[in-house]
């Protein structure tokens, strides 16, 4: 009963935003603070324009699209009503951090949004690793929170104001610092280098979790921000600069993590961070191009990217887990692809436009981020071009690695492999003969088929918008442009696929281990602040505690020092009074003299 | 006679007197000084009476008063020393040590 | 109004004289029940001097400040500066000493004391069906009742020594709270902690009055309204010593490192309502103390000891969290995690500034209600399991007691200081005010101590996430459900519901306090 009543409170909240977001379309761009003094005046700020409509459309939408999968996909689970609850919180919150003018307003949604990511991630507890996953999330992020913070002071006290409508975009070095240490939050809540491992460990949580938090809207948030607030960081010289070096390395890095992936929402994961990083390289250039470029990509990787992830729900949910083995193990032969049809399609859209296939969203969007970044790179002063050289080269480069990765997930998920077995790093370990006898032995507890209808439904409205949303900006594609992209999906594909046909899926170790950057933390981090902590107590206990003690014990020593003056013989007593009375009479005399 | 001989030699017996009272062993010889610093005390009393006499004859008059007072404070201290002896068998003051603090 | 404070005062007083004048059985049925009554009286006589202050319709009672701004609320012109208070009642009380009995209230004690009256009822409605384990009712709600006097009454004291006096009221009754009901399986450790937080606390007090007298050589007063119109110059010798002195004797009550030793044990030991009290409102006292009487009075002094006030109070933040990741035991996690807090809350003291000062007085709050709410929740934790440890408790909470499981999440995320919840905002206004400090204090030290602070927060939200991990989450299979507790009770639900709700709406609403207090 009380979960009913949440999901249909969840889904009507989902569409009301959505519905505002068509309402707000046509409004003028304009803030608006309630009529109070003091703190409630800055605090409750709102304000709509362009972006806020954007957003609100995107996060309306993927989270209607969720919460009817949820149905589907949580159905018999238990604490279904609090995670209704909690993602109807997490959607609150980001349409506060969405419509805020105010940086606190923001700061709070933008932090409530982290919780229920937490609270999300760690909704099957009973799991090891969604437990650390959920703790390794909240605590990245908060890390880069602390540096948001700053960023908020520092910006609102140079600008004399915490609302974003009110703060000049000035080129000091104090703006500088401030939108550097903004990045900071940006960096960790849309997991970039440095702070870019919680993403992947996110996985643990429920699929359509992954769908709206790690896809679509929570980690967008960080290019949300960089957007609204993009006079301030235009001006501000150098942040930019860094934030398109930390964007082209995160593209490639977290591309090349993804190929050597093996389970198929960590492959999307990474993929997620390679993707965010494109967008926050359009973003950082500089120019308006780039950032309708980075918008654009937004939009239309919350699309496909959420569409991707609730397939690969349903191939966890039906098949039980998403690993390649396992997928292979349980559906040889490509059966998957005739007993999930529907599954199949979406998710071929899904990875087709990921991959930048021409005609579908992703390739329209990619396009236009590297159409403004040649254009920015080909009109820039010498020494401020770089970073758009930079990107470019990246995001070409990622271009290819996504349609390298992209490639191999769908062939080896969806198709037997024509090579004969045991080929390097594959996945099947023995050959057991004819296909026939052995799907006939191998009787699975249940049997194969697709997802119930209310997980196929939102699946396929995705998938028409990815589809579909491409051709809003299609009139402004430059062949040229798109030639060089095709050209980019082939070198990645073509690999993917001879690779795939000898059976062979070479894993470099140093990708699966991707680059260290956990080892690194895990030794330079949580080893040295367990230390420390023991430390501490080990300080409370001996030298702090040891003060009290020790003073506790100098007193019962001068106790006993003064209790030996008591030796029981009168005599003893009586020579100190004589001592004593002639001391007076020296001291008497002394005095009088 | 000069004032100081009468005085000089109640310094020597006061002297006496306390080495006797702060050294001996005996309880019975630490009341023995007693009494000797007493009347040592008195001698200076009846010496300094005698150089300045006086209406009232002060000097005289204390001398009495310390030698009634010697005589009860004696009688006491003797009946102490008494039920000591008889409670350790002892009178010796380094050993009767019972009211020291434990250790 | 006068009449009003003073019967706030003189109330739980005769309400704890009652009950020991009562025979023994009776009283033991009844007393719950009375201090129930008692500190429903006093909470709500606090919320009616609340709401006089908010409305000032007669001019008894009140007078204005001098630069009133356009509204009508009374302008709160500064810790102790301001002519504006409330129930003032000021009669000579011991001529030969200079000592007056001078009380009064304004917006720095005044929300201050509407927590303590909730406190109080809180714990008083909580002991009606659950009951620690020694008896004795009637002995307990009485000293709950004269640790209210004493808290109430050093809130609204404006006078040194009748601010010393009601400070060391509370702590014999502390002790035996300890001592009596305390952790009933360990009887020498329960005394030892008793005895460690009276000692300790004893000592800074006594520490403190020396401070007192000094300032009253130099300044020939202790009344606090005097001595904050016209304060002490000079920022070295007698009032510099004096300032030194004040601060050790407060900062052992806060606590700050390194005098919070006392702490961890105390809480320990102590049983859930002493907790509760000792957390949400004696810590207060020290804090309290350093707003009313070192800023206003020692203004000099106070900027020569800033610095190490800030020091130290940096140190705690990362060393209370820091000894918060290794331990084992529910209570004394908690109770770092209150020096850590307080940490905060020196900081903000100590950068002297409008905005610094006022984060300190909205983190006294925030903290009071949420860790109040917090040693609530491990009280019912330890009663359900007779122990405290978390090893021999076990895992996978969530299973088996899941409203008191998710109650304990929510509280240790209000903790940790999640913005949307009351523990947000003291601490960022705290940081805020160490970015721009006053002008006399040292700008890069401030940014130093801030810098450390933010990380502090980090560590802060690691421990309470490893507390929920290792105590809510888990293999249930591995961990059966304890088939005898019940989860959440009525009365447990009633007693805790109020402190949620302020938690969330000072979170949602932190201008309902920060607005009372125009700042320096």
């Amino acid at each position: 009963m009380i979960t009913l009543a949440w999901r249909v409170l969840g889904i009507a909240f989902s569409l009301a935003v959505a519905a505002a977001a068509a309402l707000l379309w046509q409004v003028e761009p304009q803030t608006w603070a309630p009529d109070l003094s003091g703190f409630s005046g800055t605090l409750y700020a709102v304000r709509t324009d362009d972006l806020t409509v954007l957003m609100l459309a995107i996060v309306g939408v993927v989270a209607s699209c969720v919460q009817v999968y949820s149905i589907g996909y949580l159905h018999g689970e238990p604490r279904t009503a609090s995670y209704t609850a909690i993602v109807t919180l997490f959607t609150a919150a980001m349409v506060t951090v969405v419509v805020a003018d105010s940086l606190f307003l923001l700061l709070i949604g933008w932090e409530v949004m982290g919780v229920c990511s937490y609270l999300l991630i760690g909704q099957y507890w009973e799991r090891r690793d969604a437990r650390a996953g959920a703790v390794k999330a909240f605590l990245m992020t908060r890390f880069g929170d602390v540096g948001f913070l700053f960023g908020i002071f520092v910006l609102g006290v140079a600008g004399g104001s915490f609302r974003i409508s009110e703060l000049e975009p000035s080129g000091s070095g104090l703006a500088t610092v401030g939108t550097l240490l903004l990045l900071c939050g940006v960096v960790g809540k849309s997991a970039q280098i440095p702070l870019q491992t919680w993403l992947p460990d996110a996985m643990p949580g429920p699929a359509p979790v992954s769908a709206l938090i790690h896809a679509a809207t929570m980690v967008a948030a960080g290019v949300f921000l960089v957007a609204r607030m993009f006079d301030v960081f235009v001006a501000a010289p150098g942040t930019l600069s860094v934030l398109a070096v930390i964007a082209a390395l995160t593209m490639v890095v977290a591309a090349l993590c993804a190929t050597a992936a093996v389970e198929v929402k960590r492959i999307l994961a990474w993929s997620t961070v390679s993707q965010l990083a494109v967008m926050f390289g359009g973003l950082a250039l500089g120019t308006d191009d780039g950032r309708h470029a980075g918008l654009f990509h937004l939009l239309t990787h919350a699309a496909f990217k959420a569409l991707l992830f609730l397939c690969a729900g349903v191939l966890l949910h039906q098949v039980g887990s998403a690993t390649f083995a396992v997928l292979r193990r349980r559906a040889r032969r490509g059966v998957l692809r005739k007993l999930m049809p529907v599954t199949f399609g979406t998710m071929t859209i899904g990875l087709a436009a990921l991959a930048g296939v021409p005609g579908l969203s992703g390739f329209f969007s990619k396009d236009s981020v590297v159409e403004a970044a040649w254009h920015a790179a080909r009109d820039g002063r010498g020494d401020t071009s770089w970073p758009a050289w930079l990107v470019l080269v990246a995001v070409l480069v990622t271009g290819m690695l996504t349609a390298f990765y992209c490639t191999r997930l769908w062939l080896w998920v969806f198709f037997g492999s024509p090579a004969p077995l045991g080929g390097l790093g594959a996945f099947e370990e023995e050959d057991l003969g004819d296909s026939s006898a052995v799907d006939a032995q191998e009787q699975p507890y249940h049997p194969l088929r697709d997802g119930s209808p209310w997980m196929l439904a939102p699946m396929v409205l995705l998938a028409l918008a990815t589809l579909v949303l491409g051709y809003a900006e299609a009139s402004q594609l430059d062949p040229a442009v798109a030639g060089v992209t095709t050209l980019a999906l082939m070198f990645g594909a073509v690999p993917a696929y001879s690779l795939w046909k000898r059976g062979a899926d070479p894993r470099p170790a140093v990708l699966e281990r991707e680059f260290g950057f956990d080892a690194f933390y895990q030794l330079a981090v949580v080893r040295p602040v367990r230390f420390a902590a023991g430390l501490v107590v080990t300080g409370d206990r001996d030298v702090i505690d040891g003060w009290v003690r020790g003073f506790g014990k100098a007193g019962t020593l001068a106790s006993d020092g003064f209790r030996r003056l008591q030796t029981g013989n009168v005599q003893t007593y009586l020579t100190a009074a004589v001592l004593g009375v002639v001391a007076l009479a020296v001291l008497a005399g002394v005095i009088a003299s | 006679m000069p004032l100081i001989v009468p005085l000089l030699l109640a310094v020597v017996l006061f002297c006496l007197g306390v080495y006797g009272v702060l050294a001996r062993r005996n309880a019975i010889t630490v009341l023995m000084s007693v009494e000797l610093m007493l009347n040592a005390v008195n001698l200076n009393l009846v010496a300094f009476d005698a150089w300045r006499v006086d209406q009232l004859a002060t000097g005289q008059t204390a001398a009495v008063f310390v030698i009634t007072i010697a005589a009860a404070e004696i009688g006491l201290g003797l009946a102490i020393v008494l039920l000591l002896f008889r409670g350790h068998g002892h009178a010796d003051t380094d050993r009767a040590r019972d009211l020291v603090e434990a250790e | 109004m006068s009449a009003l404070l003073l019967v706030l005062l003189g109330l739980p007083l005769a309400g704890a004289a009652l009950l020991w004048l009562l025979p023994v059985v009776l009283g033991d049925r009844i007393a719950a029940r009375v201090g129930t009554v008692v500190s429903g009286l006093v909470l709500v006589g606090s919320a009616v001097l609340g709401y006089r202050w908010l409305n000032p319709g007669s001019p008894a009672g009140t007078q204005q400040a001098d630069s009133v701004p356009a509204t009508d609320l009374p302008v709160y012109d500064g810790p102790g500066r301001a002519a504006a208070m409330l129930g003032d009642t000021n009669v000579p009380w011991l001529p030969a000493l200079d000592v007056r009995f001078h009380v009064g209230v304004d917006a720095v004690s005044l929300p201050l004391i509407v927590l303590s009256g909730l406190l109080v009822l809180l714990c008083c409605v909580y002991s009606l069906r659950i009951t620690p384990q020694a008896g004795r009712m009637r002995s307990l709600v009485a000293l709950l009742l004269i640790i209210e006097t004493g808290v109430i009454g050093t809130f609204s004291a404006l006078d040194l020594v009748l601010f010393f006096i009601f400070f060391e009221v509370v702590l014999i009754p502390m002790w035996l709270v300890i001592d009596i009901w305390g952790d009933h399986h360990d009887r020498a450790g329960r005394r030892l902690a008793a005895n460690r937080f009276v000692l300790m606390t004893v000592l800074g007090s006594a520490v403190m009055l020396i401070g007192f007298l000094l300032v009253h050589a130099e300044s020939g007063t202790f009344d606090l309204v005097a001595l904050a119109a016209n304060p002490v110059p000079g920022g070295t010798g007698v009032p510099l010593t004096a300032a030194i002195l004040i601060a050790v004797g407060l900062a052992v009550k806060m606590p700050i490192w390194p005098l919070h030793i006392w702490l961890p044990d105390a809480h320990a030991k102590a049983p859930t309502v002493g907790s509760v009290l000792l957390a949400g409102l004696l810590l207060k006292l020290g804090s309290y103390g350093m707003v009313r009487i070192l800023l206003p009075v020692l203004p000099d002094a106070m900027v020569e000891i800033a610095p190490y006030l800030a020091g130290f109070s940096v140190i705690a933040i990362v060393l209370g969290s820091l000894a918060c990741l290794a331990q084992t035991d529910v209570k004394r996690l908690i109770a770092y995690s209150s020096v850590g807090h307080m940490g905060f809350i020196g900081l903000g003291i100590a950068t002297m500034s409008a905005v610094g000062v006022t984060g300190a007085l909205f983190a006294n709050i925030a903290h009071g209600v949420i860790t109040g709410l917090l040693f609530f929740l491990a009280g019912a934790i330890k009663d359900r399991h007779d122990t405290s440890d978390l090893r021999l408790i076990g895992r996978a909470l969530y299973a088996r007691l899941p409203r008191i499981g998710a109650l304990l999440t929510f509280a240790c995320l209000a903790s940790l200081g999640l913005p949307g919840l009351a523990g947000f905002w003291g601490e960022m206004l705290a940081l805020l005010g160490a970015y721009e400090p006053n002008e006399a204090l040292p700008r890069a030290t401030f940014l130093t101590l801030m810098v450390i602070a933010g990380v502090g927060t980090v560590l802060t939200a690691a421990y309470f996430l490893r507390l929920v991990r290792n105590l809510c989450q888990g293999d249930p299979a591995q961990y059966p459900s304890t088939t005898f507790a019940v989860d959440l009770s009525r009365i447990e639900l009633v007693t805790w519901t109020p402190l949620i709700v302020l938690t969330v709406l000072l979170g949602l609403w932190p201008a309902l306090l920060i607005d009372r207090w125009v700042l320096l």
